[in-house]
């Protein structure tokens, strides 16, 4: 894999507030990076940063091998879709797409079949006569990418592009918005806020949290092993449980691999616990496991911890059970999968369940206690 | 987040353009006051001018006037303007549209023409006195139109428009559904009125105060006609300059320009922070009177006012169709005749104030649009203290009166040294348009900042983005965006320059005199239809750049 868009150490202040540190990401010529993050997180900066808007104050930006950190945003050749489109408003849909055309000097011969191809790319064929203001939000966003692509841009930049869209609108939206991006190849940087966007949309993705990088790569990935406990946390379900390493895969007691560790809501079991560190025996760390790695089961048997049902979520095909475990009623509620489909039956509030391991669930994480959430 | 897109793009331009717009304003704006400081001081040398003022109790008199019938123009504006605003907002009568429009029509007419009318109108022989003293058998009028009584009246004839306009607006805004919220809380209208409308109008009311208080203290036209002997802090300082007593002249100016900036600076403080007026709710809903009696009420009422306020322009007309020296004791005037129109476009001394008011004042708007957008741009662009203080200088020639600054680039541009940036403009026709440009820089100024505060950032970095360069963005996305704001600002600055009289009657000279001192000059020769004439002529002109700036109004 060639590096096509390399950030290297990114940093970035607003008066005495840092918003982005020390942020390095390379991306491949034709992917699709999905910058993840809160609000507040630094993606936004990110992008803008890469668009030229803003200047970092450390740190350099390279586009094909090309240093472009100082370059103006007019000159750098990117396109970029704005979070509320920023459509030209005097201007009628054809006039929107034209703009970058005649700006980039483009002879008249090449400007109209290259709307038409652009408008027929977002399915507004027929389109280019009408006002920005008379057109849907749906259809103002595919102008304002249509609009970003036709100057062939060497780089596309995407600022929470579906966000204005209503939640029935904004699948839809999704989909073309990743096929036509693809359909082009167009190496494409994505800010969003919403995890399943980033997983729909992004081939790699980047989970910025308090202008710090967590973790960057495909969804399977921060899903399974996910670097530092916010991603865990932030990506999908998941309850962390504060616990103590009691042993090692080797015996020794420190591992970069599987540790026994001793969750303050199971003070006689050891559980497994996967971790990209090492730790001594004895650590404190934060046990994070997912609901789909627990069971429930009634009383009797051997292993697992006992407690109560405080809370059951019905979400469709499966359901969740917060359970307050007996030797912590204290520490969080752990959250376990209730796989209906499978025959298991929902307790009821209020029940007394033994949580156990479920066969095949994934591997629960470990992390320094200190690690920020 | 910064306004990142000027950050990005830093070109040499970029860097500099604010500085040197900075500066324009300074040399334009604050440099005169400081001179007229520098020279009522006696260069730094003396206070004795001060002194005089200070020992002089005619100026401290007409302190206590200017202050006293600004505080008093913002009362009786406020009791008529406010009640009008309820009427036309929240009732529905027939007529209400076009008399609601008709309501705002003072603010379009130059001052000295709302003077004018009203003399021909109420004044000692004006047409409304007349009638009364024939009807009652005075031997003399009921009435002599002079004095605090008369200045007051027109003020608060004039001025009560900032009121209506700024209270219906804010009654436009009103959350309906706030109002339904305290109803079903128990609260009875007058609750209503009081808990939860008048407190979402103090802004509006405040701000109308202001511009009210400003605009009297300001106020050259009405005391200079209707004043007599009666004299205020305008009239003064250009008493003492018509009597060549110069520095008290300045010392006078400091004086009033020192007030007007407190008067604001408290009432700035009163106003505090704005309650934030929700602008997602839906208006109330309009009152439609039902009941016969008080729709006939309504209706008379209204249709009477609107006839009140029209009466003295419609004298004006009346008056403008007059030959000079054939109306003397009948109750209507016998003759009636086009003849003072064609002296105005027939002799060219009379049509020369015509030429001249058209092209000094376009020349002042055309420089004030520039200047004040470009400001405005470098001012929210920049931000910080730089922006700021654009913004400030901008804003000044509205603070302080015309007088003051008329007599400011009197001074200042009286002397020839380059060297200080002073150059000897008084007396020749570089003067006056500078002078109009100075005084409309705080309209257009006001109107570009809302427009471009209006515009999206992204819009300006989306073009960058497209690779439009800096001019390309500043003529295809900036301007036509902003348009409409900046005429809107356009349209009032014509007519305040148009019927401009504060400052030309500082600044004037023969060959450039404008059509408000011609009319000055008419009226003390006693040629009421010439006048007139001219008078009608100001009104149409400026009810043509009306016309363009509210159709600027209605495209925001």
């Amino acid at each position: 894999m060639t590096t096509f868009l390399h950030m290297d150490g990114l940093a970035k202040s607003f008066g005495d507030t840092k918003v982005l540190h020390d942020v390095s990401i390379s991306l491949a010529e034709g992917e699709v990076l999905a910058l993840l993050g809160l609000s507040g997180s630094g993606k936004t900066t990110a992008l803008r940063l890469l668009a030229g808007f803003e200047t970092p104050d450390r740190g350099s930006i390279q586009v094909g091998g090309v240093d472009v950190t100082g370059v103006a945003p007019e000159k750098r050749g990117f396109g970029m879709v704005f979070q509320h489109y920023a459509l030209f408003p005097h201007m009628t849909v054809t006039e929107n797409v034209a703009f970058g055309l005649e700006a980039r000097g483009w002879d008249k011969a090449r400007i109209a079949p290259r709307i038409d191809e652009m408008l027929a790319l977002v399915h507004l064929e027929g389109y280019g006569e009408r006002r920005v203001s008379a057109i849907s939000g749906g259809q103002q966003q595919r102008v304002a990418l249509a609009r970003a692509l036709a100057p062939e841009p060497r780089l596309l930049l995407l600022d929470e592009p579906l966000s204005n869209l209503d939640p029935a609108l904004r699948e839809k939206t999704r989909d073309e918005l990743r096929a036509a991006v693809k359909r082009v190849g167009i190496t494409t940087v994505l800010v969003t806020h919403e995890q399943e966007e980033a997983f729909h949309v992004g081939d790699q993705i980047a989970v910025l949290h308090h202008g710090r990088l967590h973790q960057v790569g495909p969804a399977a990935e921060l899903y399974h092993r996910p670097a530092t406990s916010f991603v865990a946390s932030f990506i999908g379900r998941s309850t962390a449980l504060p616990a103590t390493v009691v042993g090692g895969s080797g015996g020794s007691g420190v591992s970069g691999d599987t540790v026994q560790v001793r969750p303050a809501a199971d003070p006689d079991g050891t559980w497994p616990g996967h971790g990209d560190e090492t730790f001594e025996v004895g650590a404190e760390v934060s046990w994070v496991v997912r609901p789909e790695a627990l069971a429930l089961a009634g009383s009797g048997g051997s292993g697992g911890f006992s407690g109560t049902v405080r809370e059951i979520r019905f979400t469709g095909a499966s359901s969740f059970a917060l359970v307050e475990p007996e030797a912590a009623p204290d520490g969080p509620r752990v959250q376990v999968l209730i796989h209906e489909l499978a025959g298991e039956s929902v307790p009821s509030v209020g029940d007394k369940v033994i949580v156990r391991r479920r066969e095949g669930g994934p591997e629960p994480r470990i992390f320094p206690r200190t690690d920020e959430a | 987040m910064s306004s990142g897109a000027s950050r990005g793009v830093v070109g040499r331009w970029a860097s500099v353009l604010p500085w040197t717009v900075g500066g324009v304003l300074v040399w334009l704006v604050g440099y005169p006051l400081l001179i007229t400081l520098w020279e009522a001081l006696g260069g730094g040398s003396t206070l004795e001018h001060f002194e005089e003022f200070a020992n002089n109790p005619d100026d401290w008199v007409a302190l206590g006037r200017s202050l006293w019938i600004s505080l008093a123009s913002v009362i009786l504006a406020g009791l008529v303007g406010i009640p009008l605003a309820f009427v036309f907002e929240r009732t529905d009568f027939p007529g209400r549209r076009v008399l609601g429009a008709l309501m705002a029509l003072p603010v379009a007419l130059p001052p000295l023409v709302g003077v004018i009318a009203f003399l021909f109108l109420y004044g000692e022989s004006g047409m409304l006195t007349g009638l009364l003293r024939r009807s009652l058998g005075l031997e003399e009028a009921p009435w002599r139109l002079v004095g605090p009584g008369a200045i007051l009246l027109v003020h608060t004839y004039s001025m009560y428009v900032y009121f209506y306009l700024f209270v219906r607006a804010a009654l436009t805004r009103l959350d309906g559904s706030m109002i339904e919220a305290a109803a079903s809380l128990g609260a009875g209208r007058l609750r209503i009125l009081r808990k939860v409308i008048l407190p979402q109008l103090r802004p509006a009311i405040l701000g109308a105060s202001l511009l009210t208080f400003m605009t009297s203290l300001g106020s050259f036209s009405a005391p200079y006609i209707f004043g007599g002997g009666y004299r205020v802090m305008t009239t003064q300082i250009v008493a003492s300059k018509v009597s060549g007593r110069q520095a008290l002249a300045q010392a006078e100016a400091i004086v009033l320009a020192l007030v007007a900036l407190l008067a604001l600076a408290v009432i700035r403080r009163f106003q505090g922070e704005e309650a934030v007026t929700s602008a997602h709710g839906i208006a109330p809903e309009r009152k439609k009177i039902v009941s016969p009696l008080a729709r006939l009420g309504f209706t008379v009422t209204g249709w009477g006012l609107a006839v009140f306020m029209l009466l003295p322009h419609l004298t004006l007309v009346l008056i403008s169709f007059v030959p000079v020296g054939t109306w003397t004791t009948e109750l209507f005037p016998p003759v009636l005749s086009t003849v003072n129109y064609q002296e105005l476009f027939s002799e060219p001394e009379r049509l020369r104030p015509i030429r001249n008011s058209l092209w000094m004042a376009a020349v002042a708007t055309f420089g004030a649009v520039s200047l004040g957008f470009l400001a405005a741009r470098q001012s929210i662009r920049r931000g910080g203290r730089l922006g700021a203080s654009i913004e400030g200088l901008v804003a000044l020639p509205w603070a302080v009166p015309g007088t003051v600054f008329a007599l400011a680039l009197a001074t200042t541009f009286s002397v020839h040294a380059p060297a200080l940036l002073r150059f000897l403009w008084v007396g020749t026709p570089i003067i006056l348009p500078l002078a109009y440009l100075v005084r409309c820089l705080p309209i257009t100024g006001r109107s570009a900042m809302a427009g471009l505060r209006q515009l999206d950032p992204a819009l300006e970095e989306a073009a960058a983005g497209l690779g439009a360069s800096t001019n390309r963005r500043l003529f295809k996305v900036v301007l036509p965006l902003v348009r409409p704001a900046l005429m809107a600002g356009l349209g009032l600055a014509f007519i305040t320059a148009l019927g401009d009289f504060v400052t030309s009657i500082i600044l004037y000279t023969y060959t450039t005199r404008p059509i408000s001192m011609e009319i000055a000059s008419a009226l003390r020769v006693q040629e009421f239809g010439i006048a007139a004439a001219y008078g009608v002529l100001l009104m149409i002109l400026s009810a043509t750049a009306f016309l363009i700036w509210g159709r600027g109004e209605a495209a925001r």
